[in-house]
């Protein structure tokens, strides 16, 4: 015999029972008592196992299998509604938080602009008023100022 | 199946109407409900037509197709893999097809029998139930079960012993050789429990 039994058990344990034996396995099985044995075991259960049957399909499925189609069709287009929905219209959850960022941001806005506007009128004049400023200041006076011949000479000067 | 992939709806009619009970069938073994076989192998169709475009005829059709609902099935996670409980629906055996029994007593019996073949196949785990499924009842090679289970074949062969020694445990009281041989720490004390759960 060209095989030994646990090789032969394995191979006909592993077989599927409605699989012809090849030459090999058929003239050990037809020698070996034991391998017969477990040949006639396999076969047995494998005949148990035919009775567990499927019953048969009642309904037609492709209805059902187009009706999924269509519905998978259409959720990319349902999905994409849903997001720009959500996105326009925020859930309720989320408002709150949305207003009141959205409070901060028009009220910095506002407090911005209003700063700006005061530096505006408190900082640097306009040109014409800086040099009629700095004109009076620095430049001497026109001569005869106060009886004074120096402009700077403020002693000299007569108090009338 | 090219048709198919263009988008012919007429095509897949016709596709489905030729392969739905086979693809039915294999759902309900594994699952063992009609409903979620049903609905196992409308997705199994709605997929097949999604993937038609980048179907390759690499392999049969057929196998292509048992290999979709095969991973839809292990995916599903069924149910009777965590709580080890089995379908209580009463209405599972009786929508069985009965056998050509000949007398009250014999159909009896043969639904006992019909019920412990049932129950000992969905106690078995996942993986195991569905090499055993494919490989018995569908007629798939091992490498085609390989594919299909995304497996390689040795690992299919040792799902497939310990399916048939767990089978075996289990129904030892219904194989004529094997009801001297019942070992009491055997799984099939597990299953005996398990069938008593089904009304």
């Amino acid at each position: 015999m060209k095989f030994g039994c646990d090789t032969v058990r394995k191979r006909l344990t592993l077989l599927n029972a409605g699989a012809p034996l090849d030459a090999d396995l058929s003239e050990h099985v037809a020698a070996c008592e034991g391998c017969r044995h477990v040949f006639r075991s396999k076969h047995a259960l494998w005949s148990l196992l035919g009775e567990y049957d499927a019953p048969s399909l009642t309904v037609d499925l492709f209805p059902g299998v187009e009706q999924q189609l269509e519905r998978n069709r259409r959720r990319p287009l349902r999905e994409s509604l849903a997001a720009w929905t959500e996105a326009l219209v925020p859930r309720p959850r989320f408002a709150g938080a949305a207003l009141a960022a959205l409070g901060i941001i028009i009220g910095a806005w506002t407090g911005t602009m209003l700063t700006a506007t005061e530096d505006a009128q408190t900082s640097d004049p306009p040109a014409s008023v800086e040099s009629e400023t700095y004109a009076s200041i620095f430049e001497p006076s026109p001569p005869g100022f106060l009886g004074a011949t120096d402009p700077w000479d403020v002693q000299g000067a007569k108090v009338p | 199946m090219k048709s198919v992939a263009q988008g012919d709806h007429e095509a897949l009619r016709s596709v489905v109407r030729r392969h739905q009970e086979a693809v039915f069938r294999l759902a309900y073994r594994y699952l063992g409900t009609r409903a979620e076989a049903e609905d196992m192998a409308q997705e199994t169709f709605v997929r097949l037509f999604e993937a038609a475009p980048r179907y390759q005829p690499t392999a049969g059709f057929r196998s292509y197709l048992f290999t979709i609902v095969t991973r839809l099935c292990l995916n599903k996670k069924a149910r009777f893999s965590n709580s080890r409980e089995l379908p209580t629906d009463a209405s599972v055996l009786e929508e069985l097809p009965s056998g050509a029994a000949t007398s009250p007593e014999h159909d009896l019996i043969s639904q006992e029998r019909r019920s412990a073949v049932r129950a000992a196949i969905l106690a078995l785990p996942d993986e195991q139930r569905m090499a055993i499924v494919l490989f018995r009842f569908q007629g798939l090679s091992y490498a085609e079960i390989a594919e299909a289970m995304s497996k390689t074949v040795p690992a299919v062969t040792s799902l497939i012993w310990r399916a048939n020694e767990r089978l075996r445990d289990g129904l030892h009281h219904l194989l004529p050789d094997e009801k001297s041989k019942v070992r009491k720490d055997s799984p099939s004390h597990r299953l005996d429990r398990t069938e008593a759960k089904i009304p």
